[in-house]
């Protein structure tokens, strides 16, 4: 009597409390802590890159490794609207590939029609990214950084805080999600996750693969994929007048790159001189997140990758155009920006001739891969 | 051997009543509160004189209008609606009678609470709400029928377990409008409002306390230099019986110094860039700017009758 009474309440508890999306939510989470610990079996295709010369092979983290399958099923998910609350906007809304996947705009604008304080960045090669976004020193991987889009609400962007379970049950109600996730995380037992989501996402984001410039088949060799201009104002970019390169050199025109062979990681934000009423809340750049007034200002330098396209320029799309940035950085920076105690030594003030800016700017648009922006495989498929 | 068959129905009509939303069998719930309460330290939530919940006006916590009245969050007859109201708190202790300090043993339940810390819901996610449907008002602990001379808990989510991977994170640190994303971290408290007065309606007040000022020196390493930890401690007069009494928190007290008849006020906790913060964490007892708790008496808590 007293075995059935306590049966029939254990099924009333089970009953009860699978309703609990609580409850749905945990139950993919213990396995995802199942398999960090445990040696997950191949998930999948591997994924083979096709790398441009000189570039080297991406660090994948090694609880995401990167397949086929998942690289397609963040595709469809990079591009569906589905993961805004309201269905208005996708990834791809702010990251438009014609733009080497940013919007154009000053700053972007949510699902809910808030602004963002800061202009979307673009993603070419954010692969070799050791810090996401334009000041966060805690978003390492693309994996944690995909949960700000969806799930902040300060702004809002894509709305889903709080609604996991609505994005999942949109998700299971596709019949083509739910084989695209099997096909992608064979080895979990509950594949369609919220953590799954972002590993997809990120997975499709690290193929975002731009190394196929005028610059690059320059270097390559084909010495007439430069114009004599663009070939002048190489120089200027890399020479000690310039010294553009300090924060924007390398392969990926960036200071901070991790790859497989990286052994230190180094992590550096720097203060380019912009007047202090671009540095004010919520745009304190480092200062957000170690509270030293030394930081302030200070920001991640963007890879120069396809920069022709990424306009209007800085943290805040402040600056609208290339001879803009030029003129900013020969002037030393920009109104108080040119004493700030803050400012990188690097900038400060130049003399470039205005025949010489212009061999910049074209310089600047050598870099421009129209490869990386037509690209079938970056495409929506929607 | 019978005994422990009581127990154990007892106990799974306990959990049963409030592991979940508890609305779904109110026979089983009467049958359950006629045997024995279930122990643990019960909360609840008002703004001023009036209950904190979902779906519709709360009003009657305004002052009356009157300029030698400090301006709270509202104009005195401004009807508000709750957004959200959720927290987590952890580290609970009792002293009794001979000064003895007891830390309460509250256990993994597997939906609201997990490492000693528990979150409670006030919000349904119905009319304004914006969070989840579930809800919860009970922190399930090893607690006497006896009187006690004081309770405290702490409103947060301890370090150890404030920079987890909350998509891995066993529940309730799982659930996205708690976790911080941002900052590899937790929101400790939640509390949002909309005005419904027709003059300034839509105005908002927006209230997040997490931890701050986070950096990571090494990898899996962090280090916040603001805790943001409010630290409760109640002694009221005739002292605290978890089986009578309960824990009351007040939204109107929360955001006293705030006025949102003129525009909407929000507070992420983000240091210096986010000025409307001070006015309001002395209400939890905490120094806005170091993050330290203990430099003003805390008066969002308080102990009522069951």
């Amino acid at each position: 009597m007293n075995k059935t009474i306590i049966f029939s309440l254990i099924s009333f508890l089970l009953l009860q409390c699978t309703q609990l999306g609580l409850e749905k939510e945990k139950t993919s989470g213990s396995e995802g802590i199942l398999l960090l610990l445990g040696t997950p079996s191949p998930e999948g295709t591997p994924y083979i890159w096709d790398l441009p010369t000189g570039f080297p092979k991406p660090k994948v983290p090694n609880d995401n490794p990167i397949t086929v399958e998942k690289v397609e099923l963040g595709r469809f998910l990079f591009y569906d609207t589905r993961l805004s609350e309201n269905e208005t906007q996708s990834c791809g809304s702010c990251h438009k590939q014609e733009n080497a996947f940013t919007d154009g705009l000053a700053v972007s604008v949510g699902s809910t029609g808030q602004s963002h304080p800061r202009n979307a960045q673009h993603l070419s090669n954010i692969a070799y990214n050791v810090r996401q976004t334009w000041a966060n020193p805690l978003l390492k991987k693309l994996e944690d950084q995909a949960r700000v889009p969806m799930f902040g609400d300060n702004p809002v962007e894509l709305g889903m805080k709080d609604r996991e379970d609505l994005l999942l049950e949109r998700l299971e109600n596709d019949p083509d999600y739910v084989s695209k996730f099997k096909a992608a995380f064979p080895s979990d037992s509950n594949p369609l996750s919220i953590l799954n989501i972002t590993k997809a996402l990120s997975s499709f984001q690290r193929t975002f693969i731009s190394g196929n410039s005028a610059y690059d088949r320059y270097q390559a060799g084909d010495l007439s994929a430069l114009s004599a201009s663009a070939i002048r104002g190489k120089n200027l970019f890399f020479g000690e007048r310039g010294e553009c390169f300090h924060c924007h050199g390398g392969f990926n025109f960036t200071d901070t790159i991790l790859h497989l062979g990286t052994v230190f990681e180094e992590v550096t934000f720097h203060n380019n001189g912009l007047d202090s009423s671009r540095f004010v809340s919520p745009n304190g750049g480092l200062y957000e997140f170690t509270f030293q007034e030394s930081d302030r200002g200070k920001f991640r330098a963007p890879s120069l990758r396809n920069v022709e396209l990424t306009a209007p320029y800085m943290h805040d799309g402040s600056i609208p155009d290339l001879l803009s940035v030029i003129n900013h950085y020969t002037n030393g920076g920009t109104g108080d920006g040119t004493t700030n105690p803050n400012r990188d030594v690097f900038v400060r003030s130049f003399s470039l001739s205005e025949s010489e800016k212009q061999d910049l700017v074209e310089f600047l648009k050598s870099l421009t891969d129209t490869e990386f922006t037509t690209n079938p495989k970056f495409e929506d498929p929607f | 051997m019978k005994l422990l068959y009581k127990y154990i129905v007892l106990l799974l009509l306990s959990v049963s009543l409030f592991r979940c939303d508890g609305s779904s069998n109110q026979n089983l719930a009467l049958l359950a509160l006629a045997i024995q309460s279930p122990p643990g330290i019960e909360f609840k939530a008002v703004v001023g004189d009036s209950d904190a919940s979902c779906g519709g006006d709360i009003s009657g916590h305004g002052d009356s209008h009157s300029s030698s009245v400090t301006i709270q969050h509202v104009a005195g007859v401004m009807p508000i609606g709750l957004k959200d109201l959720r927290f987590y708190v952890s580290g609970f202790e009792l002293v009794d009678e001979n000064d003895t300090i007891i830390t309460l043993d509250v256990p993994n339940t597997g939906v609201w609470q997990y490492g000693g810390v528990a979150l409670l819901d006030f919000e349904n996610g119905k009319g304004s709400c914006s969070g989840t449907t579930e809800t919860n008002n009970f922190v399930q602990a090893t607690v006497e029928n006896k009187t006690y001379k004081t309770l405290r808990f702490t409103l947060g989510v301890p370090e150890t377990l404030n920079h987890i991977d909350y998509s891995v994170a066993p529940s309730p640190l799982n659930v996205s409008g708690l976790a911080w994303g941002w900052t590899m971290g937790y929101r400790f408290f939640v509390g949002e409002f909309l005005s419904n007065d027709p003059a300034t309606v839509g105005n908002a007040a927006v209230l997040h306390i997490g931890s701050a000022g986070c950096t990571e020196p090494t990898p899996g390493n962090y280090t916040c230099t603001n805790s943001n930890r409010a630290l409760i401690e109640l002694t009221p007069v005739d002292g605290f019986n978890p089986y009578t009494q309960k824990v009351q928190f007040d939204l109107k007290k929360a955001v006293t110094g705030w006025d949102i008849s003129t525009g909407s006020k929000s507070c992420h906790s983000m240091g210096a860039m986010d000025s409307n913060c001070s006015a309001v964490y002395p209400n939890f007892g905490l120094d806005y700017s170091t993050g330290n708790a203990g430099s003003t008496a805390q008066t969002v808590f308080g102990i009522v009758s069951k």
